[in-house]
């Protein structure tokens, strides 16, 4: 996640003025057009890839290594592998067989790190976009629905958080708490992070709550609920699943900045973010293959929901056709 | 629209206040949880009781509601509060007044700030427009990928590495060669006071690295959005310059979102200045965060969050103000 | 009758051996070879006689003058020097203030500085005489009153000092406590005359010219700096060989330059001029270093390897006093067995975990005495060196641990988990014994051991000496009152404080070794804690200084580091 949390316009969001037409879930050409349109860009395709393998590393691990989570030999720390182009520390130049990314910090080997750090990763990421949308959907659509009073301290309860700058806001409280688990980790990234959902979603549902078909709902003597599940939400829908997918990889940067601070995640927890924030030091004293592999891969990976999102984006947004 | 901004105005107390309390039931909570962080200033030594009573009481920890958990304090909020309107905002861990903490930090951190906010405005606008303009083609993509690659990097290892490259390698090339102290505090690896611009330039850099990439994609978006409109393909028949096309009609009117964008980001750029300043040793507001969580400082995380909302909320209603100015189908009333 | 002896000045040209960092090896003996830069220090120190020695006498490339740099970490306060607590702050403490005496880096014989003389007949009351003709930095004499006040101040409750409590045994302290205190001069306290200070304790206490002998406690106070101690902060008034010459650049730097007036010239700091950068994190120090613009600098631990390829012969490594080791809760069942004690110590590869994970930055404990002060001994444990089959024999001897599986404790945020978890690693691999972390940043942490019934398992701590006496690594970490976080108590724990008790009340330091020492053994024989390892300096210095001293008291010597360009 960036820094610079408080951006009134998410980089994928639909401008909510243009709201997506459509009465309701049943008419799907969008959907079916962006599906289409989607399934012929090679960078989707490619994305999509890398996240599916992304996820079967978190989902399956034992699919991937045969070496287990901490089984690790101090007496070969931080060998780079042996194809690994520079100069060697002296000392840690041992010609390790069957160490492809060569060995971590404390002589576990990078590759099954790799693949073990990417279950906390994505469910951290996963949980925290999930969460967030939940709440951010339902607090914007009420906002922006009802208005008045309820739209008022919603918005002021926004401003708070929103106020708060994400990573000091999370350093802080994550310092607070002093818990650090993956929940802990988990609610701090959701409680701080909400806001940007709920704004988008509300300036969507305030464009959408005058439109004609919502009055001919209303006229019609449908429910307020009914109306802001069957008209509001389906209509809503694309730029909440856009920014999802941007979150996605957001959050997996974000828990990696944290454990980076020593806030995030602790040993022998094995995460991306702890491969990177072990090796990091080390790296640019002489070790440089401690940051470059796991960097790669999360780079990588960000990258992938980031240019999904994008791809998304111009899939459903109808004035890019 | 002077009702408009009175009444925004008003609205900042209730959000200031509901920040502090937030932070006041956080700190308050941490205190009757986790135990009193005064004993942690001794390590592994182990001080005489009197000694923690001495130094808690001396920092105004000693509030008895602070050792029943669940407590929310309120009466020493409420004191708290007082005092901020006295101007006390209390002491450190090694009892200098907070205040001082913060006008010694703040004018480094707004320094480097301004420094981003030029940095990411001018070429960040810049690289939207050249890759806009040439829709679809190599610049387009260079930049649409760079600019994912800066948001998707983690800040920590792009700062590093731009630390290593410019600050060790350049720099020592530029050492060298240079007698001029400006250019060697350019490329120093960390902040000196004797330069206080020069040596802010390359972390500014590193700051405003990833809001540059939304900043350009922005534009970049809303370009190619209004050089579609009707009012530049209007321009277009009247035969006019495609230069003034771009520079007076086009982007004049996608740059208002951009500038609220930016205007927004200032909060967030010196807040988000905790892992550059770490980096680059920058003594800002940032580090001073960081300094007290870590401690549990609590007076000067209670100073300067509130404070941070406070240009928080201030820049998003100028710009909401702006906008009024700059669109004149927008009235507040 | 405890009278400092002076030592006599002993010249011995070691210097190529200071410079390169390749240090000789410690020698506790008294009178050894002493290093030609202490030479200075002592002759300073001894008075009339030692006035008469040219400064830098017989010293061929330690020339004065020039100026150097010196990263450094915030220092907490100036004014009072008592809430300073810092090794970083204390060195600079050391340049700015002269206290009653110090303590010799390498023999821990006790140097008078602004101290005539320190007598006491039983221990308990003191009579210190002064040095005429010092002064501080605005002209104040530096006298009795100067002392006493500083020492009063320090002790007053409500000013809320970190180092009061050293001065706990001072009659009339406890009347300086508590919110609304009874008194607020500590009757214990006077200066007889200009010159003279009279101390009284409430018990005999021999260790007090070691205790006086800490910078930040021993430093004094001008008047001008008690009425105002904000100014005193920002631009302190001291009375040491060097001065600030600029207020105090918060989070940047602090520039000293050499004091004028300083009144003995043979204690005097030779270069002109020491800036101290401040440095929140310490990799950016060292790239400074790199880059050229920092003269001495400890580099953060990840650049150790680096640093020791790139800077072989400017590395100074010595004994920093250090000492890490792991406790164990003895009101656990599963920890009362000192066999299984014992076998967690033995199935620890110390000296592994420091090559490879701790970069060589340490020694393998062998005592609970750090090899720095008298009294320590290379082969004090028997159960400390690594013997895997040994100790899972003993381990499965005494039954193991009831369900094979240890919480381990630590603070997670010192940097430990690294060799923590390489420690556990090898308690897995040699015991197949199962571990979890039980880590938690160091306010909870401390929290749940003060408990003393919450840690149910090994516990991480480290302890730095406040002064080099052997009893400083014994009765605060195992006595009463002390850190003994484990609970230690029974028949055991009785013969080690009759033990240190013998040793505190023995004549001289030297005759208290053989008690310290068997307090030790006690510690050891029932392998009360795990010892793990001693600190070692890593500093690294640019070639344009030289003499660059480290002592673990009195942290660098910077006044006797001379500048070659």
């Amino acid at each position: 996640m960036s820094s610079s949390s408080p951006v009134t316009e998410a980089p994928g969001a639909i401008p909510p003025e243009t709201p997506v037409r459509g009465r309701g879930p049943t008419s799907g050409s969008i959907w079916k057009d962006a599906r289409h349109q989607l399934s012929r860009n090679p960078v989707f395709v490619v994305c999509s890839l890398v996240v599916l393998v992304v996820v079967s590393w978190a989902l399956f691990p034992q699919l991937w290594t045969s070496l287990g989570k901490l089984e690790c030999d101090i007496n070969i720390n931080r060998t780079p592998p042996s194809w690994f182009p520079g100069k060697t520390q002296p000392g840690y130049d041992a010609d390790l067989d069957g160490y492809v990314l060569g060995t971590t910090t404390l002589g576990c080997d990078m590759y099954s790190q790799i693949i073990w750090g990417a279950r906390p990763s994505i469910v951290v990421a996963v949980i925290v976009t999930a969460m967030t949308a939940l709440v951010g959907t339902t607090l914007g659509l009420v906002a922006g629905y009802y208005g008045g009073w309820v739209d008022t301290v919603i918005s002021r309860i926004t401003d708070i958080f929103l106020g708060l700058p994400f990573l000091l806001g999370a350093v802080i409280f994550l310092a607070l708490l002093k818990s650090q688990s993956i929940w802990a980790v988990i609610l701090v990234l959701v409680v701080l992070g909400w806001t940007q959902m709920t704004r988008i979603v509300r300036g969507t549902a305030l464009s959408l709550r005058d439109q004609d078909f919502v009055e001919a709902a209303r006229a019609m003597g449908a429910t307020n609920g009914r109306i802001i599940l069957r008209h509001i939400l389906p209509n809503a829908l694309a730029p909440i699943i856009v920014l999802c997918t941007i979150y996605v990889g957001s959050f997996i940067a974000a828990e990696a900045t944290l454990t980076f601070l020593g806030v995030g995640l602790k040993p022998p927890e094995v995460s991306w973010g702890i491969t990177i924030a072990q090796g990091q030091d080390f790296a640019v004293a002489g070790f440089p293959h401690l940051l470059v592999f796991p960097c790669i891969v999360l780079v990588v990976t960000v990258l992938s929901f980031i240019l999904m999102g994008d791809a998304l984006r111009d899939a459903l947004d109808p004035k890019g056709r | 629209m002077g009702r408009y901004a009175v009444r925004r105005l008003l609205q900042f107390i209730p959000v200031l206040i509901g920040t502090l309390f937030l932070l006041h039931y956080l700190t308050t909570l941490s205190f009757q949880f986790n135990g009193n962080p005064v004993r942690a200033l001794f390590g592994d030594r182990q001080p005489p009781p009197e000694t923690i009573a001495a130094l808690t009481r001396a920092f105004g920890l000693d509030d008895p509601c602070l050792s029943q958990p669940g407590n929310p304090c309120v009466g020493m909020f409420v004191e708290r509060v007082g005092g901020y309107l006295r101007g006390d905002f209390g002491v450190d861990f090694n009892l200098q007044p907070v205040t001082d903490l913060i006008t010694r930090a703040a004018p480094v951190t707004l320094r480097l700030t301004l420094l981003a906010i030029v940095f990411e405005s001018v070429v960040g606008i810049l690289a939207g427009v050249i890759a806009g303009l040439r829709k679809e083609r190599f610049a387009d993509n260079l930049v649409r990928i760079s600019t994912v690659l800066v948001i998707s990097v983690p800040i920590f290892v792009v700062g590093v590495l731009t630390q290593i490259i410019f600050g060790l390698y350049i720099g020592n090339w530029v050492r060298d060669r240079t007698e001029s102290e400006t250019m060697e505090a350019i490329f120093s690896i960390s902040y000196q006071s004797d330069h206080p611009w020069a040596s802010l330039i390359i972390p500014s850099m590193v700051l405003g690295a990833t809001s540059l990439g939304i900043i350009a994609r922005m534009t970049r978006t809303e370009l190619i959005e209004s050089l579609r409109s009707d009012y530049v393909r209007t321009a277009r028949a009247k035969g006019l310059k495609p230069t003034r096309i771009v520079g007076i009609h086009a982007l004049r009117n996608c740059l208002i979102p951009v500038v609220t964008l930016i205007g927004i980001d200032i909060g967030g750029l010196m807040a988000g200045a905790l892992i550059t300043e770490g980096i680059f040793n920058i003594p800002g507001i940032g580090g001073l965060v960081f300094r007290s969580v870590r401690t549990g400082e609590t007076p000067i995380i209670m100073a300067v969050v509130p404070l941070l909302v406070l240009v928080y909320l201030i820049a998003s209603l100028l710009v909401d103000l702006l906008y009024a100015v700059l669109d004149p189908r927008i009235r507040y009333e | 009758m405890r009278h400092i002896s002076l030592l006599g000045i002993v010249v011995v040209a070691l210097t190529p051996m200071l410079n390169g960092g390749t240090l000789m090896r410690r020698t506790k003996k008294w009178l050894s070879l002493v290093p030609l830069t202490l030479a200075l220090v002592l002759a300073g120190c001894s008075g009339g006689d030692g006035g008469d020695e040219p400064p830098g006498g017989g010293e061929p490339d330690a020339q004065a003058g020039g100026a150097f740099s010196v990263s450094s970490s915030e220092p907490e306060a100036f004014a009072p020097t008592s809430n300073c607590y810092s090794s970083d702050c204390s060195q600079i403490i050391n340049l700015v203030w002269t206290g009653l005496l110090q303590v010799d880096p390498e023999t821990s014989e006790q140097q008078l500085q602004m101290a005539e003389s320190i007598e006491s007949e039983d221990g308990q009351h003191w009579t210190i005489k002064l040095k005429d003709g010092f002064t501080f930095n605005n002209g104040e004499p530096v006298d009795a009153a100067s002392f006493v006040r500083s020492w009063n101040y320090t002790a007053y409750g409500p000013n809320a000092t970190q180092l009061g409590f050293f001065l706990a045994n001072v009659e009339g302290y406890d009347d300086l406590q508590g919110e609304k205190p009874k008194a607020k001069e500590l009757s214990g306290l006077k200066a007889a005359d200009d010159l003279t200070i009279e101390i009284a304790l409430t018990k005999p206490f021999s260790q007090l010219p070691l205790v006086l002998s800490y910078a930040p406690l021993g430093a004094p106070m001008a008047q001008a700096c008690l009425d105002d101690l904000k100014a005193c902060n920002e631009q302190p008034i001291g009375n040491g060989p060097y001065e600030f010459s600029e207020p105090w650049q918060h989070n940047e730097t602090i520039t000293l330059a050499k004091y004028a007036d300083y009144a003995d010239q043979d204690t005097a700091g030779l270069a002109d001029e020491i800036t101290f950068k401040i440095y929140a994190d310490l990799k950016t120090a060292y790239r400074d270093f790199q880059a050229g613009s920092l003269d001495i600098v400890t580099p953060d631990p990840s650049q150790t390897p680096q640093a020791r390829t790139a800077y072989p012969d400017q590395i100074l490594e010595v004994d920093s006093g250090s000492y890490a080791y792991f406790g164990f809760p003895l009101y656990e069942e599963a920890f009362s067995d000192v066999r299984i004690r014992q076998a967690l110590s033995m199935a620890i590869d110390r000296q592994a975990i420091i090559d490879r994970v701790l970069d060589g930055r340490f020694i393998p404990a062998l005592d609970v005495i750090s090899p720095f002060v008298p009294g320590s001994r290379e082969d004090a444990c028997d159960t400390c060196s690594y013997d895997p089959e040994a100790a899972k024999a003993l381990f499965d001897e005494a039954g193991g641990i009831p369900g094979n599986k240890i919480n381990i404790w630590f603070n997670n945020d010192g940097g430990h988990e690294d060799w923590v978890q390489a420690m556990a690693q090898g308690w897995k691999n040699d015991l197949g014994l199962d571990y979890e972390f039980k880590s938690q940043p160091f306010t909870p942490y401390l929290a749940a051991l003060d408990t003393r019934s919450t840690v149910d398992g090994p516990y991480r701590l480290g302890w730095l000496p406040d002064y080099p006496s052997p009893q400083n690594y014994l009765d605060p970490l195992y006595g009463a009152g002390s850190t003994n976080y484990g609970d230690w108590k029974g028949p055991e724990h009785d013969q080690f404080l009759e033990l240190v008790a013998e040793g505190d009340a023995a004549a001289t330091v030297e005759e208290g070794l053989p008690a310290y020492q068997a307090a030790a053994d006690v510690v050891l024989d029932n392998q009360i804690v795990i010892p793990l390892w001693f600190g070692k300096t890593f500093i690294v210095t640019s070639e344009n200084v030289e003499n660059v001293e480290y002592s673990p008291t009195n942290q660098l010597l910077l006044a006797e580091v001379g500048v070659t360009s």
